[in-house]
């Protein structure tokens, strides 16, 4: 935690402490005007304490998801930090796991090193045999194709960490494996394929021969062993390894039974120090590790630092999971400091006479000001402090809310919180209504003592002020440095925000030629068409974009909108006038409601605007839910390329689906195509970016049953390819070139940046290394596709020829009526019938409709986290009502006299809230619903018209969100309004405040 | 036979009761007003003048006692009543003109006509013929807040009278304003009098302007002290 900001801010508040403990007459007007009107004071804080209670709950949940990331990498890795293997994509031909395998001397260095003291960092290692393989219990035929096969030295592997029976007892490796053919196996498994202590179990795995016609390349021999549950141990510890259906057997056995005798494929270490501490070694371990393994001729090896990688990985996820929700609370903050700033000037008002009175018997600006700071250091306190509780049980359900969702797939997400995040939630909540509050107080103690004391009227500037002509010159000044900057960093928020702030500040000069509302009008307009209209700008530049656009899009848009609306709104009030000129019992009732907030246009121009930011943000959100809940077919279709079933062998050597399926009657027929990819392990960096941009991918061969017939849809194809089948063929035909998936270019318009990962374009150089070597490619299409295989795909010659793999692990399958045939059910039957291969499948429509309900889920989860901005918007309305009826109280005596009945007061009132929550209304779900157009174009790429985007406007959904909104304003106002009516006209002229 | 009295008051008590204090603000008062009278109420301070006037306009309940206008006994009026008996019968006239600020002076004159349920095109033209009585007309698209305080008390009394009510009433009308504005506001309101045979009940401390009426009433500690006629105006 940055505790020098918190320094800052104690430092802040002491210095108003002690100013307030000299001043002895400004802290008491300050702690009588807090007191003053008690129900003002509590809705001013309950608006303030939105914002706290939204930083709060961002770093409270990033805490959550930082303490469940940790967790999972503490139970998945147990005592083990380090783990020694060679480097991916190293695998031979006649390896598929996801390491190579190397001579067990090494270990035995290793061993060596640390007797002699040469690993002090290292308390653990353990050598181990690590495959991936099929599992059957032949007393229930349940099996399990994804088992974990660990071959451990026993007497090692205890040294390391233990493994403890059901009943909690720690078992005795060595005396287990001392029984031939007896193995361990952890809870999961033994649930997944029902299997008790004293089952018998089968294991498939497979084996090599050499043979003389195809020397390069040996024979593959599935084989099954015959094993013995001996004990079943809980999933704990590095019991829990990887998480996975985990099966330990005496090293020997293992090496045994694959024909690996005298070899290991992983070394596992572990730290001096516990689960947690070691971590701490890491470094030094690293070292030392790498010291004896190059001093050994070991230098292959390498010492991956396995839990210090997740860990920094998960810190930064959590991370960016509390900057996701601080960005999208953002428009909550700024609704928050908006209505600092309205209650401000509302305050600033009301008490204009006894402002003016007080400097004129002597009172200098300072004063005034140091008087508005006491009072609002005292909302900022007691409003964050409040907020940050606030928070932190918003936090709370949310994070329930988020374990429920996450649940169903086992994902648990227990509530944790650091008190630091606390501290840091207030500290940051009470200095931002802190510098508000200060600017504010600057701001409204600039005052004419005489205009002050008599309530007269500021006059109308008809010309521009040298000041705020100054404002204008900064703001294009700074427009064009921003524009300028873009272009350098590329930088899509900075191209988005640098015109905007030209537009405006161009505006604001262009009021010297006298027509302010025209200049305005213009910059304002400017600015909406610069965000909302469609242009291939950012993409064409290749600006790079991330969530903060969101913001920035938001922020512009309503300000513009805003400026726009109160610039004409006498324009707007005689068409409403005349619209309303039919009605004559309402007309008078809708004049005067309508007149008051277009005359006071800086007070309605930040209400309308606190209204319209939160609508407008959960309005893209509710857009964003409505896309994918419509774009299951859309997405489908990109990530299915027209196949129905994915099948992952795990035993892939020797195993032809294709030609299994012909020989079963059950399935024969049910499958039109059935497309197949051999693949491997391999890194990839684009070439202009070198080596150090490597990063670890897969390689795909397809058949040429895929190139026929496969649908998948191109996000981008190289010059001089016209179509899909071009690209296709090019590849088919031309081992040089290859096709990659969408996730080298998954940056989304206003989506969250994409954290690593490959960044490569159309027609782009990669070089593709493998264990056969480094070759070069051209990539000449980017798949839309990105959810079910990642990497490079080139034709199956290609990899077999060039990389030496042959066997197909992955097929797509198309079934052959899928309109009735059951997808689950068959393939469930796959994973049955090729249960030695390990035959694991996906039925795509359901992995996406799940992917979607999840999503879908969560974003509804934000539509309520973000509508709670609603309630700084519904405050302020609330506030300003109160105010209103206080200070018109002569004028409803007034129009009380001449003629207007109680309910025609009590409806002025309502319709003037009406007005207002309903313009910012309006205006917050129009912008949304423009922004979401481009939103649109990343779910649905190009394909979509304006007309069939309008199809997925989520009418229901905006008309509740709507209608919530304008209730609950009505809710909070509505009584001011039966207040104001209920006041005697002679009363209410002889009021004085 | 005389034609019975436009604003007609018998025994009129009015007490203001805080809870904790209780002030007599009329005592009984009996008064009659006739129709195209113009009528001055005076006194010092705090002697009840704008109660009256609140109580005899129908914007303050009476506590005890009858108001009788035009014919018609107003404290048997349900709120409603009254207001819309106020909308279409009753001018006032203030003290600090209480123009509604974020109304153009044609828009607060033509406020009344269109409670009355005048359309807006007609209450237009009656509004803009109402500003030229006060000599107004060129001002029409201006706001309270750019008139001066003379010009405000002449809007105010455009809108008082644009809907020919039977009364009008005026509390402290020339207070904020300088010798010369008044004499310039009470030189129009007797004209339209006289012009109109309108009845005016005006409040004021301003000897001057009192004299200036038909009818003198003095109060003095809520009751009518004295009641005179002052030497004809004109």
């Amino acid at each position: 935690m940055d505790y020098s900001f918190i320094i800052v801010v104690i430092a802040v508040f002491i210095i108003v402490g002690i100013l307030a403990l000299r001043n002895s007459s400004l802290r008491k007007m300050a702690a009588r005007n807090l007191g003053r009107r008690k129900g003002n004071t509590a809705i001013v804080i309950i608006g303030l304490l939105v914002g706290t209670a939204i930083i709060t709950s961002s770093f409270v949940m990033g805490d959550t998801m930082g303490f469940v990331f940790k967790n999972a990498i503490n139970e998945q890795l147990g005592e083990i930090d380090e783990l020694v293997h060679t480097p991916g994509g190293n695998q031979s031909s006649n390896e598929t796991g996801l390491f190579s395998y190397f001579n067990q001397s090494y270990y035995d260095d290793l061993a060596d090193a640390r007797g002699l003291g040469q690993l002090p960092s290292v308390d653990g290692l353990l050598p181990i045999v690590f495959e991936t393989v099929p599992v059957f219990n032949p007393a229930n035929q349940l099996s399990e194709p994804m088992g974990n096969l660990f071959g451990v030295d026993p007497q090692a592997s205890q040294e390391l960490d233990t493994l403890r029976d059901l009943a909690g007892n720690i078992v005795d490796e060595e005396e287990v494996f001392s029984h031939p053919g007896d193995i361990i196996i952890n809870k999961r498994l033994a649930e997944s394929i029902e299997a008790e202590e004293g089952s018998f179990v089968w294991l498939y795995y497979y084996t090599y021969k050499f043979n003389a016609s195809h020397p390069q390349w040996p024979d593959v021999i599935i084989e099954t062993e015959v094993l013995h549950v001996s004990v079943i141990v809980k999933n704990e510890g590095k019991a829990n390894f990887l998480y996975g259906n985990n099966l330990y057997m005496n090293i020997g056995l293992a090496q045994q039974l694959l024909g690996r005798e005298g070899q290991i494929n992983l070394i596992a270490v572990s730290n001096e120090g516990n689960v947690e501490t070691g971590v701490e070694l890491t470094d030094s371990a690293v070292a030392e590790i790498e010291s004896v393994l190059q001093s050994n001729g070991a230098s292959l090896l390498e010492v991956e630092a396995i839990k210090k990688d997740n860990i920094e990985a998960t810190e930064a996820a959590s991370e960016m999971m509390s900057e996701v929700f601080w960005l999208m609370g953002s428009f909550s903050i700024i609704a928050g400091i908006i209505l600092v700033i309205n209650i401000f000037v509302m305050l600033a008002e009301e008490r204009k006479p006894e402002m003016g009175i007080s400097r004129a018997i002597g009172m200098k600006k300072s004063h005034l000001i140091q008087a508005y700071i006491f009072e609002g250091s005292a909302y900022s306190l007691i409003a964050s402090f409040l907020g940050t509780f606030v928070g932190l049980a918003l936090a709370y359900v949310m994070i329930t809310a988020f374990g429920s969702i996450f649940g169903e797939a086992g994902f648990q997400m227990p509530f944790h919180f650091e008190i630091d995040s606390l501290i840091m939630g207030f500290s940051v909540g009470v200095f931002i209504t802190f510098l508000t509050v200060l600017s504010a107080s600057w701001v409204i103690s600039r005052l004419n003592i005489v205009r002050a004391i008599r309530s007269i009227p500021d006059p109308i500037r008809t010309k521009p002020s040298l000041k705020f002509l100054a404002l204008g010159v900064f703001l294009v000044f700074v427009g064009f440095i921003l524009l300028q900057a873009s272009l350098q960093s590329r930088s899509a928020g900075l191209f988005l925000a640098g015109p905007c702030l030209l537009f405006l500040g161009a505006a604001i000069i262009g009021t010297l030629a006298g027509r302010p509302r025209i200049s305005y009008s213009a910059g304002s307009i400017a600015v909406l068409l610069w965000i909302l209209l469609p242009h291939n700008l950012l993409e064409t530049l290749e600006m790079e974009s991330g969530m903060e656009m969101f913001v920035i899009s938001g922020m512009f848009l309503v300000l513009a909108a805003i400026l726009l609306l109160m610039v004409n709104s006498s324009a707007l009030l005689r068409v409403l006038t005349k619209l309303m000129s039919g009605r004559k019992k309402t007309l008078p009732v809708l004049r005067v409601a309508l007149s008051y907030p277009m005359k006071k246009k800086f007070r309605t121009g930040l209400t309308l605007g606190m209204f319209s930011l939160i609508i407008f943000t959960v309005t893209v959100i509710a857009m964003i839910s409505s896309f994918q809940a419509n774009s299951v077919e859309s997405t489908f279709k990109q990530e299915a390329g027209g196949y129905d079933i994915i099948g992952v062998p795990t035993l892939a050597p020797d195993f032809d689906l294709s030609q299994n399926i012909s020989t079963l009657s059950t399935l024969a027929d049910q499958f039109d195509e059935i497309s197949s990819f051999n693949s491997a392990r391999a890194s990839m960096y684009a070439k202009e970016d070198g080596p150090n941009a490597s990063v670890m991918t897969n390689l795909y061969g397809a058949d040429d049953s895929f190139f026929e017939d496969n649908d998948f849809t191109f996000k981008s194809i190289m010059n001089g390819y016209n179509s899909p089948d071009d690209v296709w063929a090019a590849v088919r035909s031309n081992s040089s070139l290859v096709v990659v998936d969408g996730s080298v270019s998954t940056e989304m318009m206003y989506g969250p940046e994409v954290i690593g990962g490959l960044r490569v374009r159309a027609g782009e150089q990669v070089v593709v290394k493998t264990v056969a070597g480094p070759e070069e490619k051209t990539v000449i299409g980017i798949l839309d596709q990105t959810f079910f295989f990642s990497g490079i795909i080139t034709s199956e010659s290609t990899v077999n020829d060039h990389f030496g793999f042959r066997w197909p692990a992955l097929y797509f399958l198309t079934v052959s009526d899928s309109s009735t045939s059951d997808s689950k059910a068959l393939a469930r039957d796959l994973e049955k019938e090729f249960t030695m291969y390990g035959m694991q499948t996906i039925v795509i429509r359901d992995v996406i409709q799940t992917f979607l309900n999840i999503a879908s889920s969560l974003m509804n989860l934000f539509q309520v986290y973000l509508g709670l901005g609603l309630v700084v918007g519904i405050a302020g309305l609330g506030i300003i009502t109160v105010r209103s009826v206080v200070e018109r109280t002569n004028e409803i005596g007034v129009m009380r006299a001449i003629g207007y009945k109680r309910k025609m007061i009590r409806n002025t009132f309502i319709m003037e809230i009406s007005f207002i929550s309903i313009l910012g209304i309006s205006v917050g779900v129009l912008l949304g619903v423009g922004l979401s157009y481009y939103i649109y174009g990343d779910f649905f790429g190009d394909a979509g018209t304006f007309f069939e985007f309008l199809d997925f406007i989520p009418f229901t959904n905006i008309l509740l969100i709507t209608a919530i909104a304008f209730g609950f304003t009505l809710l909070a106002t509505v009584s001011s309004a039966f207040r104001a009516a209920r006041i005697i006209p002679a009363e209410a002229l002889r009021f004085k405040e | 036979m005389a034609a019975p009295p436009v604003v007609q008051a018998r025994n009129l008590h009015k007490v203001y009761d805080t809870g904790t204090v209780k002030v007599d603000a009329l005592r009984g008062i009996d008064l009659d007003i006739h129709q195209g009278e113009m009528v001055s109420i005076m006194g010092p301070s705090g002697c009840g003048k704008t109660t009256l006037l609140n109580c005899l306009s129908g914007i303050d309940d009476a506590t005890e006692g009858q108001i009788i206008i035009e014919g018609q006994p107003i404290e048997g009026m349900s709120d409603n009543q009254k207001t819309e008996y106020r909308a279409k019968r009753i001018g006032f006239i203030f003290q600090s003109y209480n123009l509604l600020p974020v109304l153009t002076a044609v828009e607060n004159v033509e406020l009344p006509l269109l409670l009355g349920g005048i359309r807006l095109k007609d209450a237009r033209t009656k509004a803009l013929e109402a500003l030229s009585w006060v000599g107004l007309e060129k001002w029409e698209s201006h706001r309270p807040s750019e008139l001066s305080g003379g010009e405000q008390q002449r809007v105010a009394i455009a809108r008082s009278l644009v809907n020919h009510p039977a009364i009008v009433f005026g509390d402290e009308l020339t207070g904020n304003l300088d010798e010369e504005t008044t004499h310039q506001i009470m030189e129009l309101v007797l004209d339209l009098n006289k012009k109109n045979n309108q009845t005016f009940v005006i409040v004021t401390h301003d000897a001057a302007v009192g004299e200036m009426a038909h009818r003198v009433l003095k109060l003095r500690d809520g009751i009518i002290e004295k009641e005179y006629r002052p030497v004809p105006i004109g």
